[in-house]
């Protein structure tokens, strides 16, 4: 008996000594585990269902490629963005690498939130040739390369086929004459012929007046950003004095300030708005406001119509950069996913749910080169460009132009050139600095 | 040196208490003993309230706009810009009108609803709990539902202008409406404040006065006029300071109603204090707004005091 227990005693104290050092070994493995494993954090402002089908499929990939470095998403929402990013950043927290939205870059660079990628770029063999060279300026800053492009898009005419030629019009027009004309014929109706709101600080920059401003060859800004010049600048006269005489024409939607986007939208849907201009998100905006319609029956894409026959059409390119934050631990690893996300393949499947690859001829691929959808987007991106030179206050420029011309808008018998210098003199003295 | 005078407060037999005698000339000084437990929360004012404040004037002594100038002391110079551009004499001027048309609105609306409950008592019990509840309803929620009504593709209201002949308002379109509009809104949700407040000051008001005016042949209109609000006076001024300085500093409803348009008609100075630091990331500008902004709310709050003050002396 007494053996017994001496044999039960010695057996406990083997199996805790076995148990003790198993706890010290997995301890010890997992330290270091957590020592050699580099964790980024990869910002972004997307949705769950568009980063489920874009860049998590990729970060999964480059997590098996790469064992020794872990990504964590940190989902942040549009609205709030910017917000928390330069918060943290200026708290000396904030991700490692994350998206930058184009009209940021200035401001994020000169505020030194971005690490400069030319070494980067050099060391780990990105090739920047693939890129659209304008989007790829638009990441520069002092011609240092501060972010890259990998989104961008663009804004195409929407129109219902079936509105137009009731009123005798068998294609969407071409030109800014046959613009007019169309839009006019749907004055004094129940329907509106064109959709124009002036919701947000970049609604006449960006969905409004940018497009045909870039059409016309028109610019906001001097070239180097130093200065406002659009009262000097014929193209952004002549785009402003169309579109006041669209609305002379009755035949656009009322209360420009208090219509939102998703009104034109919801209008568009119900057959109560013959044309707007959009990008390529506007297709899911319309199908969620009416799942009936077709395209190419119900509604349709042509590319801005132009100021006279024969010009080459235009519009405003948007998107977004990637940048790696200058407050990161870990910038190797960093530039690591930066060089995966840029492969063009990447690129390519990154966008097939969101937008288009920054790349040139990117709309050649699939799926946008057997969409109908997009021919009129493959037309206008040659060329296409952000709405003015960017400088750090890119979002304020947009503002006080949305401010200035929505008055003549409104009221088109108001001075399209008083406007815009008023525009050239807030922006010169006050924003400009 | 001075000492503790101690207190025996056990009750001794001459019903006196009986003190510590200190020698003849001591100078007699006596400490309060409680000051240290008060010392946790006076850390936590500090650092809750005199801390930030100090931190933004201190950005608003330099630039901070997310430049490579960054940190560079520039003195008054971000207030010189302020006032000289214009934009804060407009910016004030428009909350300004926005705050007393609101608190105006209000208590005319409040009083009404007042007097009316206090004739009609058993409808009160039933009716104050629904008017309750604009007023407790978050500001969000306010925003939202008002978005809805006045939607001008689908909204109620433009449905019932149109039904009533008036055609297309456009509610938020215009910056006379917009403005018109917000303060309606925020009538709304505000009035039950002053019901409430003028209510529980009816009941201050002797019944005997009233009838006394009633039997001397006054009008209701006189009783209100010469009796009744008289005799409310010194509610009203301290809810109207109150109200005045909540509505001077109210962000949601301008911020979500009309984002500060159509062209910046409602951007008032809370509004122009988020635009400047967390849409233009001039928090220089920011700071320099919120300053002016504390010095208008310290201005009433002096008032309040003052006001208080003189009805605590009567």
């Amino acid at each position: 008996m007494k053996q017994d227990k001496l044999t039960s005693l010695r057996s406990t104290r083997f199996g805790l000594g076995v148990a003790a050092a198993a706890l010290v070994t997995f301890a010890s493995a997992a330290t270091y585990a957590q020592e050699t494993m580099t964790t980024l954090h990869y910002a972004t402002p997307l949705t769950t269902e568009v980063i489920d089908v874009g860049e998590r499929p990729l970060i999964e990939e480059f997590m098996r490629r790469n064992p020794d470095i872990r990504v964590e998403i940190e989902q942040i929402p549009f609205s709030n963005y910017n917000t928390r990013l330069t918060t943290e950043i200026r708290g000396g927290q904030g991700p490692d690498i994350g998206r930058i939205n184009h009209s940021d870059v200035m401001l994020f660079g000169g505020a030194r939130f971005l690490l400069p990628l030319d070494a980067a770029i050099a060391e780990q063999g990105i090739d920047t040739s693939v890129f659209i060279p304008g989007l790829l300026d638009v990441g520069q800053m002092g011609g240092v390369q501060m972010t890259l492009p990998m989104t961008t898009d663009a804004r195409v005419l929407f129109y219902n086929p079936r509105l137009l030629a009731e009123k005798g019009f068998d294609a969407a027009p071409a030109t800014w004459e046959e613009l007019i004309a169309v839009t006019a014929a749907f004055g004094g109706t129940d329907i509106a012929g064109y959709g124009l709101v002036s919701d947000s600080d970049f609604a006449l920059s960006y969905n409004q007046l940018g497009p045909y401003i870039i059409g016309a060859g028109g610019t906001l800004l001097s070239d180097d950003g130093s200065a406002a010049v659009a009262a000097e600048s014929e193209g952004v006269i002549a785009a402003v004095e169309m579109m006041q005489e669209m609305v002379r024409t009755g035949g656009t939607t009322p209360n420009i300030e208090a219509t939102s986007g998703a009104n034109l939208t919801q209008m568009f849907a119900q057959d109560r708005l013959a044309m707007m201009l959009g990008g390529p998100w506007t297709r899911t905006s319309i199908l969620n406001a009416n799942p009936d319609l077709v395209y190419g029956t119900d509604f349709a894409t042509a590319p801005v119509p132009v100021r006279q026959e024969g010009m080459s059409s235009g519009s405003v390119a948007g998107g977004w950069h990637m940048g790696i934050f200058a407050n990161t631990s870990h910038p190797e690893a960093a530039a690591r996913l930066l060089a995966f996300l840029m492969e063009p393949e990447n690129l390519i499947a990154l966008n097939a749910n969101e937008a288009f690859p920054p790349l040139v001829g990117g709309l050649g691929n699939e799926p946008w080169s057997s969409d109908p959808f997009f021919a009129a987007f493959d037309a206008v991106l040659p060329g296409s460009n952000v709405p003015f030179t960017p400088v750090a206050r890119f979002a304020e420029v947009s503002a006080a132009f949305g401010r200035a011309m929505t008055p003549v808008l409104a009221d088109p018998s108001g001075s399209v050139h008083e406007a815009l210098a008023d525009f050239d003199r807030q922006v010169n003295t006050q924003i400009l600095d | 040196m001075a000492r503790l005078q101690v207190l025996n407060r056990s009750p001794s037999p001459t019903g006196q208490g009986d003190k510590r005698t200190l020698p003849v000339g001591t100078r007699r000084r006596s400490l309060p003993v409680s000051w240290p437990f008060a010392v946790p929360a006076l850390v936590a004012l500090v650092m809750v309230l005199a801390y930030p404040l100090i931190y933004n004037l201190w950005i608003s002594l330099h630039i901070e706009r997310l430049s490579p100038r960054d940190g560079e002391f520039v003195g008054l110079a971000n207030y010189v810009r302020v006032l000289t551009s214009g934009a804060l004499s407009e910016t004030v001027l428009r909350t300004l009108i926005f705050t007393i048309g609101s608190v105006l609105a209000q208590f005319l609306l409040g009083l009404v609803i007042a007097l009316a409950l206090e004739e009609l008592p058993r409808t009160a019990r039933l009716v104050r709990p629904l008017l309750l509840m604009p007023w407790v309803m978050p500001g969000v929620a306010v925003a939202g539902v008002w978005l809805g009504i006045l939607n001008p593709a689908t909204g109620a209201a433009e449905h019932v202008a149109g039904l009533l002949g008036f055609g297309s308002v456009g509610w938020l379109s215009t910056p006379a409406m917009a403005m018109t509009t917000l303060i309606l809104v925020n009538t709304w949700k505000g009035t039950c404040y002053w019901m409430l407040m003028i209510s529980a000051g009816l009941k201050t008001i002797p019944r005997e006065t009233i009838e006394a005016a009633r039997l001397d042949g006054a009008s209701y209109l006189q009783i209100v006029l010469h009796v009744i609000l008289p005799g409310l006076r010194p509610v009203l001024a301290a809810v109207a300071v109150l109200a005045s300085v909540w509505t001077f500093n109210y962000f949601d409803l301008v911020f979500l109603l009309t984002n500060g348009g159509p062209m910046g008609s409602t951007a008032t100075l809370p509004f122009v204090i988020w635009e400047s630091s967390f849409k233009f990331y001039r928090y220089d500008l920011g700071a320099t707004y919120s300053v002016v902004s504390v010095l208008f709310a310290a201005a009433a709050i002096g008032l309040y005091l003052f006001v208080t003050r003189k009805r605590v002396a009567r």
